[in-house]
């Protein structure tokens, strides 16, 4: 049996950089699949808090750039509203769309998913973050 | 069975922060072997897009550092003169060169390799580029 075809749940890890409170929505690379997978949960750890505000805030959006860093359905999101706050060094979960819960979000291999700083208002600074994707593999 | 010992190809994501165009020629940190293995295929997913450049431009070369950070060889490249562009949030390969593309590049545990960004006269600006490294176990 190869690694590939080993059933059960991986985490890659990745690293997502500060984003200015200022700056536009951007968006930024989150994971590769590096094999037909799906994958079943997204999370941070930010390095510093954030204090969330109805007004003024980002939006974290997961999105689908698919094979050609183009696509834009989005998978996930967790918005920094009111009392939906960021704690440093501790784990979020940016929770999928209520049609991916079930069976995950389903990638071909060298399909991209991108986090998506969505600035509302005047935005607010994101701090550098961690990103933890679970994923396995599906059937090929 | 150990999972090191399992075969197959597992996938390891990494953050490379933006290289500015005036950077003169720079090595980042792409990859520790975890164990004996080898590497069989370089990529990464650039944040923005870059248009290459026949004059002024970067050549993206993978670096064997051996275990001890001395080595130089370069096992793999990816120049970007005019007509080689990378895409936003599209994941683009760097070929490893003909002699490692069989075998891939065999690395002992500890052993590293390094982007090495090669500023060519007035260079191009890189921007934040997730990598993936796929490898495998080899035969102890």
């Amino acid at each position: 049996m190869l690694w590939s075809d080993l059933l059960g749940s991986r985490v890659t890890t990745g690293f997502l950089p500060a984003v200015a409170a200022a700056t536009t929505t951007e968006s930024h690379p989150l994971f590769v699949a590096p094999q037909k997978c799906r994958v079943t949960q997204v999370d941070i750890i930010p390095q510093a808090a954030v204090t969330g505000d109805g007004t003024d805030r980002k939006n974290l959006n997961i999105l689908n750039a698919g094979s050609a860093g183009a696509g834009t359905t989005e998978v996930g999101n967790l918005d920094l509203s009111a009392d939906v706050n960021l704690t440093a060094a501790d784990l979020k979960n940016i929770p999928l769309n209520a049609t991916y819960l079930a069976p995950g979000v389903e990638l071909e291999a060298g399909d991209v998913l991108v986090l998506s700083y969505e600035k509302v208002g005047n935005g607010v600074d994101m701090p550098d973050c961690i990103a933890l994707i679970t994923w396995g593999p599906s059937a090929a | 069975m150990l999972w090191s010992a399992l075969l197959g190809k597992r996938a390891q994501q990494g953050f490379i922060p933006t290289v500015a165009a005036v950077t003169a020629t720079y090595e980042a940190a792409l990859f520790c072997a975890p164990q004996k293995c080898r590497v069989t295929q370089v990529d990464f997913v650039p944040r923005t897009a870059v248009t290459g450049n026949d004059t002024n431009t970067k050549n993206l070369n993978v670096i064997f550092k051996n275990g001890d950070g001395s080595g130089s060889t370069e096992v793999g490249n990816l120049d970007l003169p005019t007509g080689v562009n990378l895409t936003a949030l599209d994941l683009k390969n760097i070929p490893l060169n003909a002699i490692y593309l069989t075998s891939g590049v065999e690395m002992e545990a500890g052993d590293v390799l390094t982007l090495q960004f090669e500023e060519v006269n007035s260079g191009v600006a890189i921007p934040n580029l997730m990598t993936l490294v796929t490898w495998e176990p080899a035969r102890a």
